[in-house]
Parts: structure tokens; C-alpha cells; sequence
């Protein structure tokens, strides 16, 4: 091997590309560029601004906080739901006038100004919401309209009272508590605002109001559809908007004790900078309240910041409406790109370099293809869709799961008779009964499950230990493949890969990485553990004779391996077959005491040479559609039968897959061969020459019925 | 500029594919042609007045139509690679051999310039009585090589004129990607450059080049005139994504050249489905017991007929589930086109193929 493929193999050893994938899918990343930008932010201004870490400054800037995160708070609400409040800034002003009214001018008490306050929001934000949300008038434009006519109300109002305001004081000591006093180093109104955004988090993401504001907001007709009563709910997003803002009015209030007549002014610039800046989409739908936090703080960061540097407010202004469209056009461009760059970056290759196979020459003896599978008897031809494994009870009763999530009952002597035993849902894989004569079955997507002679079904697990540094939830289970029962009763399956889904199986194949593991459950305790983990798409799973051990297959690897789970080689892995020419599949017992092994398809060099070169597989992942990717050849499979030493005895192909493309498990049963494919439209049935004719799978793992 | 195109995958750097549209709509009218009879590794159709000979490696084959099988003219010391007739003459490519002549005003004549003038005789074409145009495929490769031609980027292809009266031979056009056809018309020679999916109009004797289609959907091969005055136009396969991609990572396609047998090769291909180590693509997975018609494929067969200004009309398809693959030439020949098809090794019989191509 020269020093380039070295530098290679080190490069995907030690780099592991598929984590920048696995970290986008994550939900937290569309917070992580606000949080980047906010931090660049400090760094930026920290150094350049006086007075910048400063405590009368941080004070000075939770209070702002508490004020203006309400604000943004509320519009996040109403852009979730998919609308837009630009009266925010009329809003806030009436409820600050309504509160100096109620407080410096009438002597209420507290409690009476508060409710005032609120109650003037809710009627504001009632009549938008009636407007947007019943009428179905046009979000921007209404609120546009409202932002004057409130504005208006308010210069109408406010000169008459301001004198008043401003020559008279509040009497209410709970009213000059909220606007100045502190707990701790923390303000009054910082804590009230806090409180109030820890609550709206839990609603927005807890409860089934968040989760109808959410629906309402991504896909209004199919919230509509799924019975989601969208006009009440955007109704709703405005009076608690305009709430908010009243509320953010009332502690305004308390905190400068008067009014001038721009109050409130050019509030909605900011609001909406702040919203979209934090990442909540102007199309609805997406937003969380750690991301209104965050373009709160950027902004006001910004605002305090300008003010030090004694920069005027229409030069302030114009750097944030071009901060706006910055974040507009970011915003449009990641919603619109995001599962691109997914698609692009999930899929990352790792270099294999497979050893020179088992050789398949028409001379090579017990691996040369041969036409034995060509002429084979048919179950279910029309009928079974997607067969991927088959089994038998003592009763001669075949069992079989179908692409469409069921478990199929076929009566013997001639299989042309069936019945649905259960719906489980989900793609059935590999079966096995277990002392008591239940089936146990690995259905893709779900987990395994047991189904009972009588049709009733059971979740047995979907969900084993997350791994400590794991990037994707490896706890779920994505790909349940195969299992088989040890004698004590727990249960060893296979799960293919925890990055794919079953429907995309040849990404798995195209990355070729370790992406598989084994897991065991125990039915007394009810415990599920991962047992190995980084094994290439462990498929088959056969208990050896020597009760100690178990057989796996790594389709992608193309080997065969022993995993001891008892005995004095505990927890110790060997390779049994390390080379061999295809894919394999799923791994039975055989009546003579030897193994039956399904390869699903066979290598090929051109595919064998690309696993050497990642960066050509990456590419190819990126520029070719999938329907021309290079994929193992699964239109031409065999099966073999192996001894517990890994020496391969016979081969039974059908050349060209004419009426076996893809074999992915074989089950022996009286003499009979029958054979699955999980794309197939049949199963097949050959009748193997001196096998044992009594021999049922069943027998050989809990002896003979008693 | 070159990789920034190779990196956002733009102009250079693209890998999309001509769809089959238009005129090369697919149909199934190859796939289900009758068969004339079945030749193994059959090459190289002519038609000499009322008989159609055809090439079987270097033997010379006589194809009675209605006749229990092919019958052996005579045997050359080197494979068929190019045949062309006029009257009797029969211009005979061999590979890396040059042309001999075989009856007519030249017969017997060996036309065999020394070097790598000629040693890749790919098509032939008469030009008049004692004239010939020929396609010389590659100054490296064999005649038979044009998927290492591909493979390699060759692009060292000529037309040759061979002045058989006066033994001269000029060098007409080079730096062709493997000229694979010719046939004359007045005053020019149309020739079609497999390598680059195009068809080059030369004009002789000054050699200019007008390109006369390109973009086409496949590799074009061998040319012949149509009764109907057009041009019969074969081609090896269809063009593939992934092959499209192949070319442009040298990495892996010198190493694949290198270190594979040709068989095995992710490259187009005259057939297909013969090995279970040729490689897959994904649309080619047999789902349910059916390989999709339309998926992606190495090989296919078409052959496209084209008005007098090689303007295509429409096409017989064999497609991706089919085994009439590989067309490597055509000829009508008493009413019927009659295709020789590598992929099944036979000659299927297309009567009244123009009434066929219009239904």
C-alpha cells in the first residue's frame, strides 16, 4: 500500500466527516447562528465600546430586556403563527399612555393600572387578531393600518393628558417596586420577563396549543385539515402579541414614570429585527423563544452600543434596517437550502479496502455458479411482496412478513392457502420463535416485536442505550434486521445502521462505515443493551451450535464474524469468513449441523475499487442522481452453506437473477430449501437431495415437542 | 475558473445527460424486430446489390435472408473492423491491418500505409469508383477499443482519404474522439464523432469540419445511407450519468483502466447482465422481479434515422430491460433495415422501416 492511500485511510479514520451532517439535522442548529452572531456581536463591541461589561450597564440593559424581550416575545408568537405585527410600537405606546393615565393621573392602585394596561393591549390585539384571523385579511396591511390608527388614537389622547402626567406622581408603592427595585443583582422586571419567556417556552414547545401555533404557521391548510381550528388559534397569537407589548408598556411605565409623544416609535423596526435576526421565519412556522431572547439582546446590544458612541439615531436606524435585510435574506435562504446542505453533507464515505474474495471461477469448486435456483417451485407468486425472511412451527405452518407491515400464515402441505395473522405496520425482517413458541420478529423503523399464535401483538423494545458520544439519538432504533434467541431466552438482533432509514439502505452502502450494532434484550428483566456497536450493516444473526455463540454477518464488510456472549471467551469477537465474493445476508441452521447463508448480491470491482477512494464516493453521492449511484450488485445472489470452522461446502446460485435477483434469507425446513427475497414478488422452494426430511428449525433450538 | 466549475459541478463540471426525447422518444420497435438469424459477435453490414454480407471476427459472412443461417465467404488475417461496397467492390477494414479490396476494378489491392495512418480502420466510406474515405479510430487503440478510447479521453481519430487508382493516402482530418462513421455526400463526408456524442460534416479536399448535431443522447457509431435518402444512425449505447461523472474523476477512471478487466469496467457498453461482477446502479435493481425499462443503463440499443441534413426523425429503441443491445451497423437492403445488434448476436429484419418508425 503506497503513502497517498495511507495518507487516505488516516485522513477518514481520523476525521469524522459524518458528524457536520449528524449536527445538522439537529433542531438546536437553527439557534446556533443567532448564538454565533451574538457572540461575535460582544466580541466585536466589547473592546471598542466604553462601559461595556460594566454592572450599571448590564443593569441598565436587563431592564431594557425586560421590556423589549416582551415585545419580541409576542411578535415571535404571531410570526410562528405565521403572521406579522407591525402595530407592536402603537400598541406599546397606548398601553403606556393607559398606564400613566390609570397611575400618575387617577391614583389607581396597582393591580387596577395593570389590568387596565393589559386590557387595552388585548383589545388592540383583538382587533387584529379578528381581522387576520376571521376576516382573513392580509396580515402586513392590517397591521400597517392599526400601527397608524393606534398611533393616531394616541396623539389624539395624549396631549390632553400630558400635563397631568408628567406634574403628577404614583402613589402606588408596587408600582415604583416593579420599576426600580431589584432581588439580588437581578431587576424586578427582569425576573417577571424571565418567568413569563420560561412559560411561553413550555406552551410553545410542551403544549398542544404551542404545537397547533406551530402547525398553524408551518402548513395552514393541512393544520386546517387535521382539524386544527386555525382562525381561533391566529386570533388568539394577536391578543397574546398585543398582551405582551401591554404588559411591556405597564413596566415601562413603572420604570420612567412619564411619557414623551414618540414614545414607543420605530419600535416595530426593532422588534422585527430582533425576531428574524434571532431566526424565526417570516414564513411561519419555526421559531422558539431562545431565539427571541437572542435577537433581543443582539439588538439592544447594538442600540446601547451606538448611544455610547454617541452615533445618531437615524445613522443607528440604517444600520439596523440593513441588519434586517441581511437576516431577511439569510433567513429565505436557509429555510429554502437547509435539507440540500443536509442531503450534500449527511452521506460521508469511509475508505474500505476489501480483501480479494472467496474466487467464484467456474473451477473454483464449492463457490462456482451454477443454475441449481433457476428451476425452483413458487409460494405466493403476485401475492408476497417483500418476503424477507420465512419460518416454520412444528406444525409445518409458514411465516412471512410482507413489504405492507403484515405477518402472513401460509397452511401446508402445498402453501397455496393464507391468512393475515397480524399488522404490525412497518417493514418485518428477520423471525424466530422463541421456548414458548412465540414469534419474535425485527421490524424495520419500529423495533422487535412478538406476535403471539392468536395474532396479538407486542412492542418487546424500541429503544436501547443512547451511546455517551453519540451525535444522532442512537437510542431509537432505525433498522432492526435480524435476531435470533440464545438458549437462556434473550434475544441478540442486528441493527443494520443507526443513521438511515430502511428506505434509504444504499446511502448506508455507499458510505460504508461502521454505522451497525448488535443489541440484546432480555425478556425477564426487560432490559435492552447494545452488545457490539461499529460493525458494517450487521445483517444475519444465527446461535451456534455451541449454545455460547453467535454468527453475524456484515453485508457491507462482506464477512462473517463469532461473537461469544458466554463461556470462557466472553465478549470476544473472531472472524469466521473474512473475504467473502458478495453481500451477506441473513444466516440459518442447516439440518446437517452446518449453516445456510443468503448473499443478497455480489461484489463488484468497480464498487470494491470506489471503496478505496471516499472523496470519489462523496462526489458521486452530490453529482449523480440517485437512480445512476454505483451500488452493490443485488440482482444476482446465491446461498451457501458454511461449517462452524467458516469453509464453504456448496453454492446455489440462479445466474443472472431471473427468478431470485435478490436472495436476503433461506430457511431449511423437511428437506425443503425456501428462499426470500425482501424485493421479490415470490418465494421460492427447492428440494435439497439427502437432506434430513424431519428437520425443523423450531426442534433444533428447544428440542422436540414433549 | 476550471474548479470552480469541477467544485459547484457547472459547464465542464456537469454531469447531466440528454434525455431520450423527440425524435429518440423510446419505443420497443427494436426490442421486438424479427430476428434474420443469430451470428455470434456479428459486425458490419453491406448490402451489394440483392446480397447482405456481414463480419463475424475475420470471417467474411453471406446472409441469405429466408435462409437457414450465414455462410461462409472467405477468412482474413486479421478481425473485421469496417466494411464498405460499391457496385461489387467490397472495401475491407482489418484491424491494425489496413484496407484490402475485394472484387471490382481493385481487386486484391492491400492499402497499407506504414505507421498509425490506418491501423485503426473503424468505417468506410466510397467517395467514387477509386476513392475512399476512412475513419481511423485511434493512433494507440484497436479498432474494437472505442470504450479504452472513452475511458482514456483519446482523441487521436482521422479521416483518411485512400486514392486507390494512384496508391496515395491523405491525412483528410485529425483530433477526432473516435470517428466511428462516415458516409459521402457531394463534395463532404459526414462522420460521426462517438467520443464527443456529435456529427461532424468534413469537406474535402480542404478538411474544414461543420458540426451538424451535437448533444446527442448516445455514442454515435456507424452511418449508412437510407433508401429514402437519409442516413441510418447507430449508436454503441446511450449516455449515463455515472459514466458522464467517471470521466471527469481522473483518479478513479486510471485506476479502473488500469487495475480492471475491461468487462467489469463502470463504462458503456454493447451488453449487458452477462456477469454478476459487472457493476449496478442503483435504478437497476430488479424490484418485484422486473428491472425497470427506464432505468439507468451501460448498454441499449438504437438506431436513429436521419433526413438528408442529419436532422434525426425518430428511432428504434431496445431499453434498459431489453437485450437487443449494442447496434454496431445497419443496412437496408431490398425493402428492410436490417440491424446487427452485438448485445443478443444477431441480425434482426425491420421490413418497411420507414411505415415502422411512423406508427
Amino acid at each position: 500500500m503506497s503513502f497517498s492511500t495511507d495518507i487516505v485511510r488516516w485522513r477518514y479514520k481520523l476525521l469524522p466527516d459524518h458528524v457536520i451532517g449528524e449536527v445538522l439535522t439537529k433542531k438546536w442548529v437553527d439557534s446556533a447562528i443567532p448564538f454565533l452572531a451574538l457572540t461575535l456581536l460582544v466580541l466585536c463591541l466589547g473592546p471598542f465600546v466604553p462601559h461595556f461589561f460594566e454592572w450599571t450597564t448590564l443593569g441598565n440593559l436587563a431592564r431594557q430586556i425586560a421590556e423589549f424581550g416582551l415585545i419580541v416575545l409576542g411578535l415571535a408568537i404571531v410570526m410562528i403563527s405565521g403572521g406579522i405585527d407591525l402595530s407592536v410600537g402603537s400598541v406599546f405606546a397606548l398601553s403606556v399612555l393607559m398606564s400613566l393615565i390609570g397611575m400618575n393621573v387617577e391614583g389607581w392602585s396597582a393591580g387596577t393600572g395593570l389590568v387596565a394596561a393589559l386590557a387595552v393591549g388585548a383589545f388592540c390585539g383583538a382587533l387584529n387578531g379578528f381581522l387576520v384571523g376571521y376576516i382573513r385579511m392580509r396580515a402586513f396591511l392590517t397591521t400597517l393600518v392599526t400601527l397608524i390608527i393606534f398611533r393616531s388614537l394616541f396623539e389624539i389622547v395624549f396631549p390632553q393628558f400630558s400635563t397631568a402626567i408628567v406634574t403628577n406622581m404614583s402613589d402606588s408603592a408596587v408600582f415604583e417596586y416593579l420599576g426600580t427595585a431589584q432581588i439580588g443583582l437581578l431587576p424586578v422586571s427582569f425576573l417577571i420577563t424571565a418567568v413569563i419567556a420560561i412559560g411561553i417556552h413550555i406552551v410553545l414547545s410542551r403544549t398542544r396549543y404551542g404545537w397547533h401555533l406551530l402547525a398553524v404557521g408551518g402548513a395552514r391548510r393541512s393544520a386546517y385539515n387535521a382539524g386544527i381550528n386555525v382562525r381561533w388559534t391566529i386570533f388568539s397569537a394577536y391578543v397574546c402579541c398585543s398582551t405582551l407589548v401591554a404588559l411591556s408598556g405597564f413596566l415601562f411605565a413603572s420604570r420612567i414614570g412619564s411619557a414623551a409623544s414618540d414614545v414607543g416609535a420605530g419600535l416595530e423596526l426593532q422588534a422585527l429585527t430582533a425576531t428574524v435576526l434571532g431566526g424565526i421565519s417570516l414564513g411561519g412556522g419555526r421559531g422558539t423563544v431562545s431565539k427571541a431572547t437572542m435577537g433581543a439582546v443582539f439588538v439592544l446590544l447594538l442600540s446601547n452600543s451606538f448611544l455610547a458612541l454617541a452615533i445618531s439615531g437615524p445613522g443607528a436606524d440604517l444600520v439596523l434596517g440593513l441588519i434586517l435585510v441581511a437576516a431577511v435574506f439569510l433567513d429565505v435562504r436557509w429555510v429554502k437550502n437547509r435539507h440540500k446542505v443536509l442531503r450534500s453533507v449527511y452521506i460521508s464515505p469511509a475508505y474500505a479496502r476489501m480483501p480479494d474474495s472467496v474466487s467464484t471461477d467456474p473451477r473454483a469448486g464449492a463457490m462456482a455458479p451454477n443454475d441449481k435456483l433457476r428451476d425452483v417451485g413458487v409460494i405466493g407468486l403476485g401475492i408476497l411482496e417483500g418476503a424477507e425472511d420465512v419460518i416454520f412451527d412444528r406444525d409445518d405452518n409458514l411465516y412471512t412478513g410482507s413489504r405492507h407491515g403484515d405477518i402472513l400464515r401460509w397452511f401446508p402441505p402445498d402453501y397455496q392457502r393464507w391468512e393475515v395473522l397480524a399488522h404490525i405496520g412497518g417493514s418485518p425482517l428477520g423471525m424466530a420463535f422463541d421456548r414458548h413458541g412465540h414469534l419474535n420478529i425485527c421490524v424495520a423503523g419500529m423495533g422487535l416485536y412478538q406476535v403471539e399464535m392468536n395474532g396479538t401483538v407486542h412492542r418487546l423494545t424500541a429503544e436501547t442505550n443512547r451511546s455517551l458520544l453519540s451525535i444522532i439519538d442512537d437510542s431509537n432504533m432505525k433498522l432492526a434486521d435480524d435476531l435470533d434467541i440464545a438458549p437462556d431466552g434473550s434475544i441478540y438482533f442486528s441493527e443494520a445502521t443507526t443513521r438511515f432509514e430502511m428506505h434509504d439502505w444504499y446511502s448506508d452502502a455507499l458510505e460504508s462505515r461502521g454505522n451497525g450494532r448488535i443489541i440484546r434484550y432480555e425478556p425477564k428483566t426487560r432490559k435492552t443493551r447494545t452488545v457490539l456497536k461499529n460493525l458494517v450493516f450487521p445483517n444475519g444473526i444465527c446461535m451456534s451450535y455451541d449454545d455460547r455463540s453467535l454468527l453475524f454477518a456484515e453485508s457491507w464488510a462482506c464477512r462473517i464474524s463469532r461473537y461469544y456472549f458466554d463461556g470462557p471467551k466472553k465478549g470476544r469477537v473472531e472472524v469466521v469468513i473474512p473475504n467473502l465474493p458478495g453481500y451477506p445476508d441473513n444466516i440459518n441452521r442447516a439440518s446437517d449441523g452446518t449453516y445456510w447463508l443468503a448473499l443478497m448480491g455480489m461484489r463488484t470491482p468497480a464498487l470494491d475499487l470506489s471503496l478505496e477512494m471516499p472523496g470519489f464516493r462523496k462526489r458521486m453521492s452530490r453529482r449523480c442522481s440517485e437512480d445512476a449511484w454505483l451500488m452493490p450488485n443485488l440482482n444476482t445472489g446465491c446461498v451457501l452453506k458454511f461449517n462452524e470452522q467458516g469453509e464453504v461446502l456448496e453454492s446455489y446460485w440462479d445466474q443472472g437473477g431471473q427468478k431470485h435477483p435478490m436472495i436476503t434469507s433461506m430457511r431449511e425446513h423437511k428437506g425443503v430449501l425456501y428462499l426470500c427475497g425482501i424485493f421479490n414478488n415470490r418465494m421460492g422452494t427447492y428440494r435439497l437431495q439427502g437432506a434430513d426430511p424431519s428437520f425443523c428449525g423450531v426442534d433444533s433450538y428447544w428440542g422436540h415437542r414433549s | 475558473m476550471k474548479w470552480i466549475d469541477k467544485l459547484l459541478g457547472r459547464r465542464e463540471g456537469a454531469v447531466t445527460v440528454p434525455v431520450l426525447d423527440g425524435p429518440f422518444l423510446p419505443n420497443q420497435k427494436l426490442e421486438l424486430a424479427p430476428v434474420l438469424c443469430e451470428v455470434d459477435e456479428v459486425d458490419n453490414l453491406v448490402a451489394l446489390g440483392a446480397d447482405l454480407f456481414a463480419s463475424r471476427g475475420s470471417e467474411l459472412l453471406r446472409l441469405r435472408p429466408a435462409s437457414s443461417g450465414p455462410e461462409r465467404v472467405t477468412g482474413f488475417d486479421a478481425p473485421i473492423s469496417a466494411m464498405a461496397g460499391l457496385g461489387e467492390a467490397l472495401a475491407i477494414g482489418l484491424d491494425r491491418e489496413g484496407i484490402v479490396v475485394r472484387n471490382g476494378r481493385f481487386d486484391g489491392k492491400v492499402v497499407k500505409p506504414p505507421g498509425d495512418v490506418l491501423q485503426c480502420p473503424t468505417a468506410i466510406a466510397w467517395l467514387d469508383e477509386s476513392t475512399l474515405a476512412v475513419c481511423n479510430g485511434s493512433k494507440r487503440l484497436g479498432a474494437f477499443d472505442w470504450r479504452r478510447a472513452l475511458m482514456t479521453h483519446d482523441n487521436s481519430g482521422s479521416i483518411v482519404l485512400v486514392d486507390l487508382a494512384k496508391d496515395k493516402v491523405s491525412i483528410l482530418t485529425t483530433g477526432l474522439g473516435w470517428p466511428a462513421g462516415v458516409v459521402a455526400t457531394a463534395g463532404r463526408v459526414i462522420v460521426s464523432e462517438c467520443l464527443r456524442h456529435r456529427i461532424l460534416a468534413v469537406t474535402f479536399p480542404d478538411g474544414k469540419s461543420l458540426e451538424l448535431i451535437a448533444g446527442l443522447p448516445g455514442y454515435p457509431a456507424r452511418l449508412t445511407r437510407s433508401a429514402a435518402g437519409g442516413v441510418w444512425l447507430c449508436f454503441y449505447s446511450v449516455r449515463n450519468q455515472l459514466v458522464e461523472f467517471i470521466l471527469r474523476e481522473d483518479e478513479y477512471r486510471t485506476r479502473m483502466v488500469n487495475e480492471l478487466p475491461e468487462e467489469h469496467w463502470m463504462a458503456p457498453s454493447l451488453r449487458s447482465g452477462h456477469s454478476f461482477k459487472e457493476p449496478m446502479q442503483g435504478s437497476q435493481l430488479k424490484q418485484m422481479g422486473i428491472l425497470k425499462p427506464y432505468s439507468v443503463t451501460r448498454s441499449y440499443g438504437l438506431v436513429a434515422c436521419c433526413d438528408a441534413n442529419m436532422t434525426p426523425i425518430g428511432s428504434f429503441h431496445s431499453r434498459a430491460d431489453g437485450t437487443r443491445h449494442g447496434v454496431v451497423a445497419a443496412v437496408e437492403c431490398g425493402g428492410a433495415l436490417y440491424v446487427a445488434s452485438r448485445g443478443s448476436n444477431a441480425v434482426l429484419e425491420i421490413r418497411d422501416a420507414m411505415a415502422v418508425l411512423s406508427e
